[in-house]
């Protein structure tokens, strides 16, 4: 849980300055990095429940700093964590490279979708397309640096 | 039969869960709602946080990085001018001289400040700045640099504030413009934003416009103060049937690296008389 708790603190302190030094037009464009530490979570959170329960506060919280609608994250991140708990039966493949590249794909899907539905955007799929690849090296970078560092011994 | 029945109970209450969730995200996501005590006090503790953490980094950014200090010398320098039109700056002292006012509905006072975090969660096209209500900062504020404006403060918290851009789908329909032709002004309105060019629709086709022209804000709205530059004609179309023009208007700023902005703060002095 300490674990855990240590990654989301980094991740804020990381999603909210990253973006001082890193340009929205490079392909490594830091947003959803909260998001993504929740992959790792996963690993370290026995139970579904306890990462659902973990998602939901850290949606709060992310709501609270950065993006000021409480519960739009909430429900994204807790979409986010049923996704990953459920991403052996969504992929078949074995490689986890690829299962974090399809649970951070329709992460982004997802949120983009729920802003479509309630009419906030209107549809572009180059936005979402930009959304996607402009910050999957980092996300990918960001979750594989997680592993080494807090769940190596573990797989 | 029974489990056919209670599955389909299921379903129909996991729709209506979401439909009420979604419905519900229609309020919360709406620009104009202001922040409660509670979010404001949460906010400012964390981002005066991650102020402490990241001062060091950006203490050694600027060191490295001289074109973003150089925007920030120039904004604190030359206050004055920054994005206004001299036009207007010229109009505006000839208003005054002649209705001896001391202060006009076009002065101002500016804030300094700096963005502290851009664009987080991608979808908003918002940037966070580190001065709030305590430095003056209030909702529908005109946030402007150098190169002319940027966009409007929509939230508000005691040491931070929401700056909506104007790139953002909400914001482009609500600016009214006046485009510089021949020494005289046309009147239009910011339409939509495409591929880093805003669009002005309906102009007449007997006005000529050529490319290279000054787009600044009107003041007809109350949402922006005029004078501000927005930017410059890039190129003039006709409208599928030939009576009017459309324009594309390339603004200076690159949206995606702000750095430092000004907040221009409408000081109205109600003793005038």
């Amino acid at each position: 849980m300490i674990k855990s708790v240590i990654i989301i603190i980094l991740s804020f302190i990381l999603e909210s300055n990253l973006s001082n030094f890193i340009s929205i037009n490079t392909n490594f464009f830091n947003t959803f990095l909260v998001f993504s530490s929740l992959i790792i979570i996963d690993n370290i959170l026995e139970s579904k429940e306890s990462l659902y329960i973990f998602a939901i506060f850290t949606g709060i919280l992310y709501d609270l700093v950065f993006t000021d609608r409480i519960g739009y994250s909430i429900l994204t991140f807790l979409i986010g964590s049923i996704i990953i708990k459920n991403i052996n039966k969504i992929s078949k493949l074995k490689v986890n490279i690829i299962n974090y590249l399809i649970i951070l794909i329709m992460y982004r899907l997802i949120s983009y979708t729920i802003l479509l539905l309630i009419g906030y955007l209107s549809f572009n799929p180059l936005k979402l397309f930009h959304s996607i690849y402009s910050s999957i090296i980092l996300n990918l970078l960001y979750i594989i640096t997680l592993k080494i560092i807090f769940i190596r011994g573990k797989s | 039969m029974r489990k056919k029945k209670k599955e389909r109970k299921k379903i129909i209450i996991l729709v209506a869960i979401l439909l009420i969730i979604l419905l519900s995200l229609v309020i919360v996501i709406d620009d104009e709602r202001k922040l409660t005590k509670f979010e404001k006090v949460i906010k400012d503790g964390v981002v005066t946080l991650s102020n402490f953490v990241s001062a060091p980094f950006l203490t050694i950014k600027n060191k490295f990085f001289s074109e973003s200090k150089d925007d920030y010398q120039y904004n604190l320098e030359k206050q004055e001018s920054i994005g206004l039109s001299n036009e207007i700056l010229k109009e505006n002292n000839e208003l005054k001289e002649l209705l001896k006012l001391n202060e006009t509905l076009s002065d101002r006072e500016y804030i300094n400040a700096t963005v502290i975090n851009r664009n987080i969660a991608y979808w908003f096209n918002e940037i966070t700045i580190n001065k709030g209500f305590k430095s003056g900062i209030s909702e529908g504020m005109a946030v402007i640099n150098s190169k002319g404006l940027i966009g409007k403060i929509i939230k508000t918290s005691a040491n931070t504030s929401k700056v909506k851009l104007l790139t953002d789908e909400h914001m482009e329909d609500k600016i009214s413009v006046k485009i510089e032709y021949n020494d005289h002004f046309v009147y239009g309105l910011l339409s939509n934003y495409k591929d880093g060019e805003f669009i002005i629709n309906g102009i007449s086709n007997n006005i000529e416009i050529n490319e290279g022209a000054k787009v600044i804000t009107s003041g007809l709205t109350d949402l922006f103060p005029s004078g501000i530059l927005i930017g410059y004609v890039d190129e003039v179309t006709f409208d599928n049937f030939d009576l009017a023009k459309t324009l594309k208007v390339k603004s200076e700023i690159d949206f995606d690296d702000i750095y430092y902005v000004t907040i221009l703060n409408r000081n109205v002095d109600n003793n005038n008389d």
